[in-house]
């Protein structure tokens, strides 16, 4: 023991700093980091399926690594690349001297990120369908859904967008394993995200925001110029945008865009505009 | 032992351009995609296989050039001073003793490496085969050129003294430029992977040469050679600190407080370098695509820069405080001494900013695509860039108050000299911290080139202060002697943790650079869509690398004690042929 005694003496700092760092790699957050898995896409997906798709390919394949979904931000949020909330609002007529709507303005964004720079910014995203996020033809036309409706009602369908020329796609999206289902059921939601705590869908009841019943609506809608459903989406979306008079400013939690599925908003706006639309 | 070595290093060779050829011959569809090799994990089979292989390599490659420095200095030195030239003789001998052995266990992790890549993934060794063909075969040859150019010059060191001297250090400076063309090769194939040039869109050769000058390589090839010298530096200080605690001699124990001294000095210059060429490496990234930037500094491996950070701040830190030790063999270096507390808090408080994230998110579903309210403003690349190069200055700051300590300058302008050498010191410091605010408003393209200007002032400021301290101590009155073999054992403790931390960091940077693919083996070319594709928590890869670092050492202890059974009486640091004699002053640097 007294012969090995000196030659393990000198180690023992060694082992306390390997140690150390062995913890602490142990102590911070630990994720286990899994290839993205491809989505399984029907060609007669529905624009709201498609973009309830979208959405969560938004959020594995990382393209809010660098931009933000930060509503009432405008195309300026706090990331490296442009803020996402309200896109479709903002580009709805396309980019000056680019493509001319808004489907086609995203499709070009998402195959060739360099051909219009929003100003501020620099070219550094990748083409959608290289690495890493390498998304398939039809997982390319669910971003598109989804964008579509940070701020509007999704319409694209696969087949309306054009496929990619000159640009390799990666591969073909195959089956995978399911999303976990949300439930788009509006009464549910409604208790969920806690909307009865402030708003009251029975005519005239004021709690802390303005009742949600037919005649606040439509008043609301036409002040703010915008039909039902795109006033609907906008406050839920963005609802700094336009906040009306005589209730307080900045109470109305900003993240429901982004906990919301666009199933979910796309169910849930139909319910309050039918609300709305109420004789 | 040596010669068995030889022929297993040049079996080792063969072997790995017979499996090569095969491949070629089999072309890159043939085979199964992802066959088990006796049931184990293939990946991390390979991980292990090719870190161990890596850092034999970095140690055989990177002691070579220091050793035949250090033997040139002691051949230009043997006109003036016999006694000189025999220690610096011993030194770079010494640190040599340790390669043939590290070299043989170079070969066989490398062919252990390379029968797992083929075995377990030939369908992209067979890509790689295509791309890389004639490289494949041309590998080979150069490692067996290193191997004998390795033997005669270790084996060769006696017969060739005096006036064959220049001979021997011929031998050296092939053993050098083959080992360098060896490493750039085996980078070309390591930047492909992550950088690929030279194919199209399917991946098909275009050019070989694009292939090989892709636009990581340069950036690696420069990164790794300083890197391999700082590791290999520190691996033979650790080596002179346990041989200086089993030493029972003054006289050894003084040649071995040398020998780690000048081990950690040579680290510490490299290490002034280190950040800039991780820099630059993660430039071209960047340029090539900047999900590297955002997967390594933003996204899933964010967290692993801050361990990186503070292993960093373990090496610097640790290094300066052997330093600051190392005034204590200087009699009457009270007023050096007394900075060692004020330089510790700058250190530390620079490593704080380095290791500040700019967003705090564990996963890449996590991410928000925002900078963190707090940290987001010393997270950024401006704030950071300002910390290492002041991290730099604080050092070269300590270096220079250990060349005035037991030495007094007789030059009638010494005080003057003093105050313009440490203003222009402090100027430096001025300007770099400017540079970096200004580059913290500044748009991201104007902010690359304020970091490359401060890197700029950094060398002037260092060259032009080092210059006038040359001047200020010329014929300057040495009032104390260094006392060599005095050092506390703490110190000799230093040494060998850092040892242990550089090896750690390796395999640390190692798992980086690979894991910033993702599942791509070449990133946009081929995908990695084996079971094994992802990439484990950051404490399964600590846990991971740290039983890399200890198979590391174990082997490294093996090799270091077979090269003792061989070593023979003569080169005892006591007496024979290699004997340097006492070490004096003039033994530091």
């Amino acid at each position: 023991m007294n012969q090995v005694l000196p030659y393990v003496t000198p180690l023992i700092p060694a082992f306390v700093v390997i140690g150390f760092f062995v913890w602490f790699a142990n102590w911070i957050p630990q994720t286990r980091w899994q290839p993205p898995q491809a989505q399984e896409i029907s060609a007669a997906a529905t624009p709201a399926e498609l973009a309830q798709v979208g959405q969560t390919i938004v959020r594995q394949r990382g393209c809010l690594a660098c931009h933000t979904l930060e509503p009432g931000a405008g195309v300026k949020g706090g990331g490296r690349g442009p803020n996402l909330s309200g896109i479709a609002a903002r580009r709805a007529q396309g980019v000056k001297g680019g493509p001319g709507n808004l489907v086609e303005y995203l499709a070009q964004a998402l195959y060739e990120p360099g051909a219009y720079l929003v100003e501020g910014y620099a070219n550094i995203m990748p083409p959608s369908t290289g690495a890493p996020a390498s998304l398939s033809y039809e997982e390319v036309v669910a971003v598109i859904a989804y964008l579509q409706s940070l701020g509007r009602t999704p319409t694209v369908k696969v087949g309306d967008v054009p496929k990619p020329t000159g640009v390799r796609v990666a591969r073909e999206a195959k089956a995978t394993t399911p999303e976990p289902a949300v439930s788009t059921d509006p009464a549910a939601m409604f208790s969920s995200f806690n909307c009865g705590d402030c708003h009251s869908l029975k005519t005239g009841e004021v709690k802390l925001g303005p009742a949600l019943d037919a005649p606040g609506l439509k008043q609301a809608a036409a002040g703010r110029g915008m039909n039902i459903e795109a006033y609907l989406i906008e406050s839920i979306v963005d609802p700094k945008a336009y906040e009306r008079k005589g209730f307080p400013s900045g109470v109305m939690p900003q993240d429901y865009g982004t906990r919301m599925t666009a199933a979910q908003l796309d169910a849930f706006v139909r319910y309050l505009a039918a609300q709305g639309k109420r004789p | 032992m040596p010669t068995g070595a030889g022929i297993a290093n040049v079996v080792a060779a063969g072997f790995l351009l017979v499996v090569a050829q095969s491949v070629c011959a089999q072309g890159p569809g043939a085979g199964p995609e992802y066959p088990s090799v006796m049931g184990m994990d293939s990946r991390l089979a390979v991980w292990i296989a090719a870190q161990l292989h890596l850092m034999f390599a970095a140690f055989v490659l990177a002691v070579p050039m220091f050793a035949l420095f250090i033997e040139y200095l002691g051949w230009r030195a043997v006109k003036n001073d016999t006694g000189e030239a025999r220690r610096y003789d011993w030194l770079a001998h010494e640190m040599a003793r340790l390669l043939p052995a590290a070299y043989s266990l170079t070969a066989i992790t490398g062919a252990l490496l390379g029968f797992l890549l083929f075995t377990a993934y030939p369908r992209f060794m067979g890509y790689l085969t295509g791309i890389f063909g004639p490289t494949f075969v041309v590998y080979p040859l150069f490692f067996v050129a290193e191997t004998f150019c390795l033997y005669f010059w270790y084996y060769g060191w006696d017969r060739l003294q005096g006036e064959r001297k220049w001979l021997h250090l011929w031998l050296g400076l092939l053993l050098n430029i083959f080992g360098t063309i060896v490493m750039f090769i085996a980078d070309a194939w390591a930047t492909f992977m992550m950088t690929p040039g030279g194919v199209d869109q399917q991946g098909n050769l275009v050019s070989l040469y694009d292939a090989v000058w892709n636009p990581g390589w340069m950036p690696l090839n420069i990164h790794r050679l300083v890197a391999n010298i700082t590791f290999g530096a520190l691996l033979c200080s650790a080596y002179a600190a346990y041989r200086f605690l089993m030493a029972k001699s003054p006289q050894d124990k003084a040649l071995y407080d040398w020998m780690g001294y000048t081990g950690n000095l040579i680290a510490l210059f490299t290490m002034l370098f280190l950040p800039f060429a991780g820099y630059y490496f993660g430039f071209e990234l960047f340029a090539f695509s900047a999900t590297y930037g955002v997967t390594l500094m933003g996204g899933v491996l964010s967290w692993l820069f801050i361990i990186q950070a503070i292993v960093i701040a373990v090496l610097f830190i640790g290094a300066a405080y052997y330093s600051w030790l190392g005034l204590l063999r200087i009699p009457g270096s009270e007023a050096q001494q007394r900075w060692s507390p004020v330089f510790n808090v700058a250190l530390i408080s620079g490593f704080i900013v380095w290791a500040t994230p700019h967003t705090m998110a564990a996963s890449i579903e996590e991410s928000t695509g925002g900078f963190h309210p707090v940290l987001g403003a010393l997270g950024v690349m401006a704030p950071k860039m300002i910390a290492v190069t002041l991290v730099l200055v604080v050092l070269y700051a300590s270096y220079l108050l250990y060349r005035r300590a037991g030495r007094v300058p007789i030059v009638p302008w010494h005080r003057i000299g003093t105050v313009i050498e440490w203003s222009a010191l402090g100027l430096t410091a001025l300007a770099i911290t400017a540079l970096g605010v200004y580059g913290y408003f500044a748009p991201a393209e104007v902010r690359i080139k304020t970091s490359i200007w401060q890197i700029i002032v950094l060398i002037i400021g260092i060259v032009v202060t080092f210059i006038l301290d040359q001047l200020l101590l010329r014929g300057a009155k040495t009032v104390a002697e260094v006392r060599w073999g005095t050092l506390p054992r703490r110190g000799q403790y230093v040494l060998i943790m850092l040892a242990f931390v550089i090896v750690w960091l390796m395999a640390l940077m190692g798992y980086a650079r690979s894991g910033a693919r993702l599942n791509w083996h070449v990133f946009g070319i081929m995908q990695d869509t084996s079971p094994g594709a992802g990439l484990p928590s950051l404490g399964e890869v600590a846990v991971i690398i740290t039983v890399i670092t200890l198979i590391f050492f174990v082997l490294l202890a093996i090799a270091f004690a077979i090269s003792g059974l061989a070593k023979a009486r003569d080169s005892e640091p006591g007496g024979g042929r290699h004997s340097p004699g006492a070490v004096t002053d003039g033994g530091g640097a």
